[in-house]
């Protein structure tokens, strides 16, 4: 963010950006990431007939909605650093370091979805609130979180060693990109597991 | 030798997963905290599902802003010419930049959740009342957003500390927890 053209000089605060500046430059990153949280919108919205029958269910999303970001925003940096020092090759190969790091990504995927199954029946018990069985939401959990996150590791393995590839540095691409696939991955997941859910439990 | 070492280590599944976990179960557990508010919040959601499409937009759009508020805000310090004072050029220029980005972007919010609601089937609750809680709830965000990371960033500054450090994970928190408050209870009020 730090824009081109201020003078470093100390307490030069008159040759500071004009507001009309970095308006014109905050607008067009902003209004871009919000098309991943307008499509999570909506999948919500398709979802309220199953948040009305599955309590504890919207405990679960927003949990689930953050760690995606964090898990795959975390793999990203890493195969930036890696491509930057040259430990990882420009091109999707078996290379090993790139297996471990994806694979501790799947691991971290996993541990965290029963994770915020198991915290979420807790905190839903203590309170005395209604809840699905543990199996349910464990269910929704993990399957959601798998399935956007085998999305996510293939959008980012793809954005990182192209953009790498095309001069394009991917430390700039790899973040807002997670973010907006991921808002959108882990919310169809949710409606398309949660439907099943509907069906298996009230069938 | 020693730095062969780290590089491996560092690159070493099980050493990835060790060092994440921890984070990441702290990150769960506020977003757990953030979900049995919106759980409080059924009978809205249930009776007015466009403050549940609206949701993700508004912390989203909070976020955006606050980060781009701290992050600016952190160099300006870095570079020596920020102070804590809202006449300095710093300070000034970004809050007015973020309000004005928030005031051309958060009807638009409002209109389009609607929008899709209706679309979706459900009941609308109106295109002028949906630009006005997103305004509303969105710009009250931002302020406080803008706020605790002023705050954090210059209590960091002075603690010796880097502010790019602490102030966008204090941003995201916050903002994920405050966003659905604020956004739920100004809703709450005007819908009733």
């Amino acid at each position: 963010m730090v824009s081109e053209g201020y003078d470093e000089r100390e307490g030069s605060q008159d040759s500071y950006p004009k507001v009309s500046k970095i308006v014109s430059q905050v607008l067009p990153v902003t209004l871009f990431t919000l098309i991943g949280s307008l499509v999570a919108g909506s999948m919500l919205g398709l979802m309220v007939r199953s948040i009305e029958s599955l309590p504890g269910l919207l405990v679960l999303i927003p949990a689930i909605m953050d760690t995606r970001g964090n898990i795959y925003a975390a793999l990203g940096s890493r195969l930036s650093s890696g491509l930057h020092l040259g430990i990882l090759p420009p091109s999707l190969s078996r290379d090993r370091n790139l297996m471990n790091a994806v694979l501790a990504s799947l691991i971290n995927s996993v541990v965290i979805s029963v994770a915020i199954a198991t915290l979420a029946y807790l905190m839903l018990v203590i309170l005395g609130w209604d809840t699905i069985p543990i199996w349910a939401l464990a269910f929704i959990s993990l399957s959601a979180g798998t399935m956007s996150g085998l999305i996510l590791t293939f959008i980012v393995l793809l954005t990182s060693i192209a953009g790498f590839k095309y001069g394009l540095d991917p430390d700039n691409l790899v973040g807002p990109i997670t973010t907006i696939i991921g808002d959108m991955t882990s919310t169809i997941s949710l409606l398309i597991v949660s439907e099943l859910v509907l069906g298996l439990l009230y069938l | 030798m020693s730095n062969q070492h780290d590089y491996k280590s560092y690159w070493r599944t099980t050493n990835i997963v060790k060092v994440s976990i921890p984070l990441l179960c702290l990150l769960a557990l506020i977003g757990i905290v953030a979900g049995l508010i919106l759980e409080g919040f059924k009978r809205t959601i249930a009776n007015y599902p466009t403050i549940l499409i609206l949701t993700p937009s508004v912390i989203g759009m909070g976020g955006n802003l606050g980060s781009v508020i701290s992050s600016r805000i952190t160099t300006a310090l870095h570079l020596g010419i920020a102070k804590f004072t809202i006449r300095s050029k710093p300070v000034k220029n970004n809050l007015i930049s973020v309000f004005i980005s928030g005031l051309i972007l958060l009807p638009l919010l409002g209109l389009l959740a609607d929008t899709i609601a209706l679309a979706q089937g459900h009941k609308p609750i109106g295109m002028i009342v949906s630009m006005l809680i997103s305004t509303v709830s969105g710009l009250m965000l931002t302020v406080i957003i803008s706020i605790s990371s002023l705050s954090v960033a210059f209590l960091s500054y002075k603690l010796k500390i880097d502010p790019d450090d602490t102030t966008i994970p204090i941003v995201t928190t916050v903002g994920d927890i405050m966003g659905i408050l604020i956004l739920f209870t100004v809703a709450t009020l005007i819908l009733g």
